[in-house]
């Protein structure tokens, strides 16, 4: 479901690796996310290059993974995002609460 | 131009659902249409319109009908079960009742009568952002009441029907 791609001081780059983000692997990313937060107490950069299409369970989870991490003071910030899956979060605002990035390299200068 | 396609409620069949219906509107939109902007909006209220039926859905097909005529689409999905339980609100004469609200949205349900509601949704202000473990994690409904210009809910009692009805103009 996603992939660990750097493990840096003070930051975890992980990518998603499935194309479909929808209500069949919503409850595992939000899982394995959750675990990475909790024992790594590290920010995370999540990488959407593959992602193709998203849905509101989807979304759903990345608003819990979100909460999570704010309640542990640590950041999630998303990258890497395709058009349409783009515009689905500002459509429903989640750009508001997340900081989104074109990319890893645009993401670090902000962490 | 009307098709109408039955979809099994399994999430494995979502994906190729949701591409026949597509595939039916771009081909039947007509020239000088701002088709991009049309198929997002349409995928993403079909796709939140299956996912429905996966997760909520008590019988074994849900039927979407998508109708392409003049300057309209209207999708709609139908299926028997147990009505929303807003529905309590749909012949009431009163304002509108709110479902959910956070930092991001309060979505409503507007009583239209002859047992139909219709959703609106608002922007809020932005003004407490330290409130985000406000935000609801159920984006669904808002996600097509923004994504339409005019998305209603209708149950009929007499074979217990639900029907949601989602449209865009151009």
């Amino acid at each position: 479901m996603i992939k660990i791609i750097k493990d840096a001081p003070g930051h975890l780059l992980i990518e998603i690796e499935v194309t479909e983000a929808n209500l069949d692997n919503a409850e595992v990313f939000k899982s394995q996310v959750v675990e990475l937060l909790d024992r790594n107490k590290k920010n995370i950069v999540i990488d959407f290059n593959r992602v193709e299409y998203i849905d509101s369970s989807f979304l759903g989870a990345l608003v819990a993974i979100l909460k999570h991490a704010m309640a542990q003071k640590l950041e999630v910030i998303l990258t890497g995002m395709k058009r349409d899956v783009h515009d689905l979060l500002l459509l429903i605002r989640l750009d508001k609460v997340f900081k989104i990035y074109g990319n890893y390299d645009e993401a670090i200068i902000a962490l | 131009m009307t098709r109408q396609f039955e979809f099994t409620n399994v999430s494995n069949s979502l994906t190729s659902a949701l591409k026949e219906m597509l595939e039916f509107i771009n081909d039947n939109l007509v020239e000088n249409v701002p088709a991009i902007g049309l198929l997002f909006k349409a995928k993403i209220i079909l796709t939140e319109l299956l996912t429905n039926a996966v997760k909520h859905s008590f019988s074994r097909r849900t039927l979407i009908d998508i109708t392409i005529a003049g300057n309209s689409i209207i999708l709609s999905k139908t299926d028997h079960g147990m009505p929303l339980s807003l529905i309590a609100y749909a012949n009431m004469a009163g304002p509108k009742i709110p479902i959910t609200n956070d930092i991001l949205h309060t979505l409503y349900a507007i009583p239209e009568g002859n047992d139909t509601i219709r959703f609106a949704c608002e922007e809020a202000t932005m003004d407490d952002l330290v409130a985000v473990e406000r935000i609801v994690e159920h984006f669904g409904l808002i996600i097509i009441t923004k994504a339409s210009d005019k998305f209603i809910y209708h149950y009929c009692e007499s074979i217990k029907t639900n029907i949601f009805t989602a449209s865009l103009t151009f």
